[in-house]
């Protein structure tokens, strides 16, 4: 047997996804209370699980069973950044995001050069060779990194074999844009399949 | 009113209601439209299939519930997979909004295949900071995470006897809603040396086209048709899957006939209002030069 409080969740889940579908009709009164109880009940939860996963045993639970002390540099620093809202102490917070913005670039642009973009680099400049196929795959790439770059580079004007070139850049970007859009729409219909799956499931008791 | 004048101003309200009609009929009644495996999915599975029986796979599953749908079935078919072949998984997020789902998924196959916490798997739950956690496992898994989701200890769990970090792990997949997949190749697949797939959103997928070119991902899965791809190759290699899973698997194979449908639906609404409005343009023009 369906506990009583699934049954009665299940039923509020359907009754809301209703309510918002019913934006489709009209703005309307349903909509809006759908909408304000989703943000509502999502910052809610979003606070309550930053605070137990994050505040308490990084904070105080450090400072109550292992007596580290040390944890309240870093949570000053987090207090300094909150101080934004306050004009007079503001520049309090400059101190954190210069300590943050440093450190973690100093952390991450080694492990993103050598990560990210150096292998792409040595990918885009593969030798060709692998067939027919992969070849015109490799010219194709190369010509559309090349092309893409130019049409990004303002220091000369896009005239004459510039402006050719350029233009090739904006059809790539066009295709990227179009495959972007296209995966966009089955996306979106994802979630709406899901959502009547999650209807028509609840329906049948599944 | 004639025809092309009806399409051009037709109320999108109309609309709407055929993309409804056209994802509820087909989720009524199946029509079970063939779904083609694609090369990209087949790199995933043929990658978690060819670890050796108990290796350790790590899966990030970094998404929420507005992913659900696109999602959660691949997280169900994957993990569902590495207990098959009776690898050790190590799943954590790094998305506040998962633990739940994750939670549902991982509690469901491992009481399905008999596996217990702990020891077949561990669930280490959400800790924020992106890069700096991704970062921190490949110093110490159990540094990192001192606790699983349930607030256990992770240092004495048989799991973490032999593997310590990031490095001791066989496979990495990320199932991804944003751009935490460039996150793990960049702080943890690349430096490591350990192999990696993604599975995402279909609205990231073709920016991670380039990473999968390069080499640095096995494999991609894009959205709801990704998750129905590895199902397909999922039920026809492991046939008990099929029968002991049916609550696991098929729900990505469930909703492709309808995303089949709509995709028709729109395509034809695209060329329709579009020949439409080029009639509507040469009348114009014919007007004018008439007048």
């Amino acid at each position: 047997m369906i506990p009583v409080g699934e049954v009665i969740g299940t039923w509020i889940a359907v009754g809301l996804t209703l309510m918002m579908f019913s934006f489709i009709y009209k703005d309307n009164p349903a909509f809006k209370f759908g909408e304000h109880l989703y943000l509502g009940i999502s910052v809610g939860y979003y606070v309550n699980i930053q605070y137990w996963s994050t505040i308490y045993p990084l904070v105080f639970q450090q400072m109550q069973q292992n007596h580290n002390y040390w944890v309240l540099i870093p949570t000053l620093l987090g207090i300094f950044i909150l101080l934004r809202i306050i004009p007079s102490l503001s520049w309090l917070s400059r101190m954190s995001f210069a300590l943050y913005i440093g450190g973690f670039a100093g952390y991450s642009l080694p492990l993103i050069v050598h990560s990210l973009l150096l292998p792409q680099l040595s990918q885009t400049l593969q030798p060709y060779g692998g067939g027919v196929g992969p070849v015109i795959n490799q010219i194709i790439i190369l010509l559309a990194v090349f092309s893409t770059l130019i049409y990004f580079f303002f220091s000369l004007e896009h005239r004459k074999t510039v402006g050719v070139i350029s233009r090739v850049g904006i059809v790539f970007i066009m295709v990227s844009f179009g495959a972007s859009f296209g995966y966009t729409v089955m996306a979106r219909i994802s979630l709406l399949i899901g959502r009547f799956q999650f209807i028509i499931d609840s329906f049948r008791g599944q | 009113m004639d025809f092309v004048t009806l399409i051009l101003n037709l109320d999108r309200k109309i609309i709407f209601g055929c993309v409804a009609l056209l994802v509820v009929w087909p989720l009524l009644v199946p029509i079970q439209m063939p779904i083609g495996t694609t090369p990209e999915v087949r790199s995933i599975f043929s990658a978690i299939d060819a670890l050796p029986n108990g290796s350790d796979v790590m899966i990030a599953a970094d998404y929420d519930p507005s992913s659900k749908p696109e999602l959660q079935p691949f997280t169900y078919s994957l993990l569902a997979h590495c207990f098959e072949k009776d690898h050790k998984v190590h799943i954590l997020t790094l998305w506040p909004g998962g633990p739940a789902l994750i939670q549902q998924a991982i509690e469901e196959v491992g009481a399905q295949y008999g596996k217990s916490s702990g020891t077949d798997y561990c669930f280490l739950g959400y800790k924020p900071g992106n890069a700096a956690v991704v970062g921190g496992l490949t110093n110490s898994i159990t540094g990192t995470y001192p606790t699983d989701f349930y607030n256990r200890p992770t240092a004495n769990m048989p799991i973490y006897q032999r593997v310590q970090r990031v490095k001791d792990c066989d496979y990495i997949v990320d199932i991804a809603a944003g751009a935490t997949v460039e996150v793990w190749i960049a702080f943890a697949s690349a430096p490591e040396n350990v192999p990696m797939s993604a599975a995402c959103t279909a609205v990231s997928a073709a920016g991670y086209y380039p990473y999968y070119q390069a080499g640095q991902l096995d494999g991609i899965s894009g959205g709801m048709k990704g998750s129905a791809e590895y199902d397909v190759l999922l039920m026809d290699k492991y046939p008990n899957f099929k029968n002991g899973g049916a609550r696991i698997a098929g729900n990505a194979v469930k909703g492709m006939d309808a995303q089949s449908a709509v995709h028709l639906f729109i395509v034809l609404s695209i060329i329709l209002a579009n020949i439409c409005y080029f009639i509507a343009n040469k009348r114009q023009r014919e007007e004018r030069r008439n007048a």
